[in-house]
């Protein structure tokens, strides 16, 4: 009779009766899979432990093994009134970009925990981004910290281990000014998230002594019950540390936090939709000080070559991290020596826990006892736990009694693979409302109310409790000018002593435009991301992206076909721009079911474009700031009318309109051209047109500068479009560029056709619009910025 | 449980409790006047009170603008405030705690002292019983992971 293992009934058990023990024991796992589970077992002749049934539903989460990503999809699309059918996988056709393009510039991709790429001909730089949206619902300041906790551990489990030199966050919050009353119940009010998250990040953040230096936030009343909360880390890493692999007969060490009942779940739960019945085992609270004394005593044994293999232990815990590392070997592990927070874990508890703070090595026999004595010189803890063994076979003990014996082959190959439907029907084409194009002659009120957007404003007051500056690195820092008072369009940072290589980070988000098309916001998104990092002075040649997909039901075939329509976005505009994916999350499962009605919410479709960049010289970096007065300035880019999904009909009430279409054709030569002209420090500043248009660009290069502008419009590159067009449609491919008036011949030349000056940079302060060869208004740049400034001072 | 509460100086700005203090007025409870927040560690009863009040001299207290009590002592009694208290619940991961034990043992404290940490919330203001409820589920405490209690100074002119 075994002491330590529950048998699970499951070789007797009907259909009912499986997914009656998947759902009481919050397992996730559909009939299919309970039914693959049941043949293996049947096939060996006996019943599973609960560690060997908790394992195998790990492991084939949608977190740990993104079912929905591999999956073959029958994709139906609809639009004017003709069918297209297609097979796609959406994994396959993200790495497809990736296999395409074949650049040098990547080195390890879709394989390790993070993506690398090359920096210079020693190191490579490790990214990697992470959502933790569950979690950060229900405990917003737990959720976030153990989130950015977690993709630093990515970071340092990239390779034999990166050294993490920054941190992103992007955000995405219900409308701050929910009624408190009208909130369901088990869902938190936006402010308290906001605030929550916002503490979470800058905890753990700033005591890791990581410098968070770009993201995001958007607000929309779609994220009220399901805040997305991205985590990304930058780390950089000796490029002969890439390479890892788990030798036979090394020793599995667990080293960092203790174990305990925290987190237990959270692989599967993310996969289960929120309600307000969520048992509090699943949330986690993080531990800063434990993450910062593991990440510096672990680089020291990797600089020491003392283990073969790091990874990190987040989703699926132990499960996962020693399941992973051993799927070509097999392992052994005793798991009464895992070291625990208090005595009373059942041993699949502590195999499937979800403690912070920990991490699993495989140090060769020889280097043992070396790197025993290493943590314990540093007080931190490390376990040895088990052997890696050439069996093929999991095989889990506790106090000498088999608690699970699995073949790897099995779980890791044995999860069936759903053939899905999914169908995307275009809603029509977008017209304008005839009614729509303003009468208006009042623009500055209505800049000034575009200003104070809550998804323009300025971010400060967030941005102000990060730590940017710690490691001293940063060069581009999240605000601009010298008052820090605009915003930037991407961080640079400087990684190396002695070298003046920089590495330029930005993102591209916009969900508003997937409202209308999801494949138009996966160019929109990718283009984005490049466009910022180019204009702080990356190279477009030498850039990569990650992707990151939160997404609702997906067993709603209208949602997952938006997904792929997504999917097939980024794939093809990835191409177009050159840029390869080197790492990528999904998050799938969004959504919300209200207890007493039964209605269910998705979250609107997200996707998070994160870009890392080479900057050749930091000393040619470029902020967004106006710089001195009487410098021309110069649009870059075709200005159409693409209103649909753009702040300014959000903010005033219009619907329909087109929405954005990147055109890479034009803009990634004109981009090359442009980054040309910043390498041999011709450009004062730059600033690329996204959210709120032209003038919202404008008027943050003013509020940066504290200068003021003299432009105008009918100057701009377009096909005769309205002064409201040119105002705030949010055209891609459009970047406004500050020439020394010297420099006015040398620039015109190099950029040809895809420039046109339209004015000056004014010393008085003043913003003024010319139209027609009339002064269509003006705005004082002091008074923009205040706007612009007070949006999120609450 | 015996409580260490650490709270500013008298004249030290409490900027938690005001912002504490504003996130109620945002919830449309307009009754409320101030906020007080402190800082409480709850020890078992293994520590004796020389012993705590070591740890509260030495580790809890920044001198320069905090002070601390000990069980409630130097309370200005009949405020008529309302005291909420925030602990985590057992089994939640407590980070500050398991930091004052490793400094209670780096000072050279032997005894094994069992710790939990939270925060107090002092709220004056003519508020109903229903307020009180509603800001403690939806402001202060997250009752996933953490336990409250209310209680009321005397001399409290509730259900105003």
């Amino acid at each position: 009779m075994p002491e330590y293992a529950l048998e699970m009934n499951i070789i007797g058990a009907g259909d009912k009766e499986l997914l009656e023990i998947s759902g009481k024991n919050l397992l996730a796992l559909n009939l299919e899979e309970m039914k693959a589970v049941k043949k293996y077992f049947t096939g060996i002749g006996r019943n599973p432990t609960d560690c060997e049934l908790e394992t195998i539903a790990q492991t084939w989460s949608e977190h740990c093994c993104h079912k929905i990503f591999r999956s073959d999809i029958n994709y139906t699309e609809k639009a004017n009134g003709k069918i297209r059918e297609e097979k796609i996988n959406l994994l396959g056709e993200i790495r497809k970009v990736t296999e395409k393009l074949d650049s040098d510039f990547c080195v390890s991709v879709f394989k390790d925990n993070a993506g690398i790429v090359k920096f210079n001909d020693e190191y490579g730089i490790a990214f990697k981004v992470e959502t933790h949206n569950h979690p950060s619902a229900l405990e917003p300041y737990g959720g976030a910290g153990t989130g950015i906790g977690g993709v630093i551990r990515d970071i340092l489990g990239a390779g034999r281990g990166a050294k993490p030199i920054m941190n992103t966050d992007v955000f995405c919050f219900g409308l701050p000014d929910a009624d408190y009353k009208r909130l369901p119940e088990g869902v938190l009010h936006p402010r308290r998230i906001f605030r929550g998250v916002v503490s979470g990040v800058r905890d753990y953040g700033n005591r890791m002594g990581i410098p968070t230096a770009n993201g995001a936030i958007v607000f929309d009343e779609g994220y009220q019950k399901n805040c997305l909360v991205f985590c990304g880390t930058v780390g950089i890493i000796p490029l002969k540390n890439v390479e890892k692999k788990v030798m036979e007969d090394d020793y599995i060490v667990v080293i960092g936090g203790k174990t305990g009942r925290d987190g237990i779940h959270g692989a599967t739960f993310s996969s289960i939709q929120m309600d307000a019945n969520v048992s509090t085992n699943v949330v986690q609270i993080g531990n800063p000080i434990v993450e910062k004394k593991m990440m510096d005593v672990l680089l020291t044994a990797a600089d020491e070559g003392l283990y073969n293999f790091v990874t990190d232990c987040g989703a699926g815990g132990l499960s996962s991290a020693v399941g992973e590392m051993g799927s070509e070997t097999g392992a052994e592990v005793m798991l009464e020596k895992v070291p625990l927070k208090y005595s009373e874990l059942l041993p699949w508890e502590i195999w499937i826990s979800e403690s912070q703070e920990r991490m699993v090595l495989s140090v060769p026999g020889k280097n043992l006892k070396k790197l025993l004595e290493l943590f314990a010189s540093e007080d931190v803890e490390a376990a040895i736990i088990g052997q890696f063994k050439k069996t093929g076979k999991l095989e889990i003990y506790y106090k000498n009694e088999a608690v699970c014996s699995l073949d790897m082959n099995f779980l890791h190959g044995g999860v069936p693979l759903r053939n899905l439907k999914a169908q995307f029907a275009f809603p029509g084409k977008a017209e304008y409302r005839k009614d729509a194009d303003a009468k208006t002659t009042d623009w500055p009120a209505r800049i000034m109310k575009l200003l104070t957007d809550i998804n323009i404003t300025s971010r400060e007051a967030v941005i102000t409790q990060y730590d940017h500056e710690v490691q001293a690195h940063t060069v581009l820092k999240p605000l601009a000018g010298m008052e820090h008072s605009g915003p930037s369009d991407a961080a640079v940072l400087k990684p190396l002593y002695g070298d003046y290589r920089g590495i330029a980070v930005g993102c591209g988000i916009n969900p508003f435009y997937g409202r209308h098309d999801p494949y138009m916001m996966a160019g929109c998104c990718i283009e984005e991301a490049l466009r910022n990092i180019v204009s702080a002075g990356a190279d477009p040649g030498a850039a990569a992206i990650l992707d990151n997909f939160c997404w609702g039901d997906v067993n709603d075939e209208e949602n997952l076909g938006a997904l792929a329509r997504c999917v097939k976005g980024c794939r093809d505009f990835a191409l177009k721009y050159k840029l390869p994916f080197i790492s990528g999350k999904d998050s799938l499962n969004n959504f919300f079911v209200e207890e007493k009605t039964g209605v269910e919410t998705s979250i609107p479709g997200t996707l998070l474009i994160s870009a890392v960049g080479i900057v050749g010289d930091i000393r040619k970096t470029v902020s967004s700031s106006f710089k001195r007065g009487g410098n021309l300035l110069y649009i870059c880019g075709k200005t159409r009318k693409e209103m649909g999904g753009s702040r300014y009909y959000a903010v005033f009430g219009i619907e329909g309109g087109e929405v954005s279409e990147p055109v890479p054709s034009k803009t990634l030569p004109m981009m090359r051209k442009l980054h040309c002209c910043i390498e041999v420090g011709m450009v004062k500043s730059c600033h690329d047109c996204s959210d709120g248009g032209f003038i919202i660009a404008l008027s943050e290069m003013a509020a940066g500068g504290g200068r003021g502008a003299e432009v105008f419009l009918d100057r701009m590159i377009s096909d005769d479009v309205s002064p409201e067009a040119l105002l705030f449609s949010e055209s891609q491919g459009r970047f406004i560029v500050e020439i020394d008036r010297t420099l006015q011949g040398d620039f015109e030349k190099a950029m040809g056709k895809n420039v046109s000056m339209i004015g000056s940079v004014a010393e008085d302060g003043e913003i003024k619009v010319f139209y027609g060869g009339e002064k269509l208004f003006s705005l004082s740049a002091e008074e923009a910025e205040k706007a612009w400034r007070s949006g999120l001072q609450w | 449980m015996r409580i260490i509460e650490v709270r500013n100086k008298q004249g030290v700005p409490d900027v938690f409790g005001q912002d504490v203090r504003k996130n109620i007025r945002e919830m449309g409870i307009s009754g409320i006047e101030e906020v007080v927040a402190s800082e409480i560690y709850g020890f078992e009863d293994s520590a004796g009170d020389d012993e705590l009040r070591y740890i509260a001299e030495n580790i809890l207290v920044d001198s320069v603008i905090q002070e601390y009590c000990l069980n409630g002592e130097k309370q200005s009694a009949g405020e008529g405030r309302v005291v909420i208290d925030v602990f985590y619940k057992k089994g939640v991961t407590d980070s500050v705690a398991d930091t004052v034990k490793t400094a209670v043992k780096d000072a050279g404290i032997k005894t094994d002292i069992s710790i939990s940490t939270g925060k107090r919330y002092y709220l004056r203001g003519s508020l109903t019983e229903e307020d009180v409820k509603s800001v403690c589920m939806k402001l202060l405490a997250n009752p996933l992971v953490q336990n409250y209690s209310i209680r009321y100074e005397e001399g409290n002119k509730s259900n105003a």
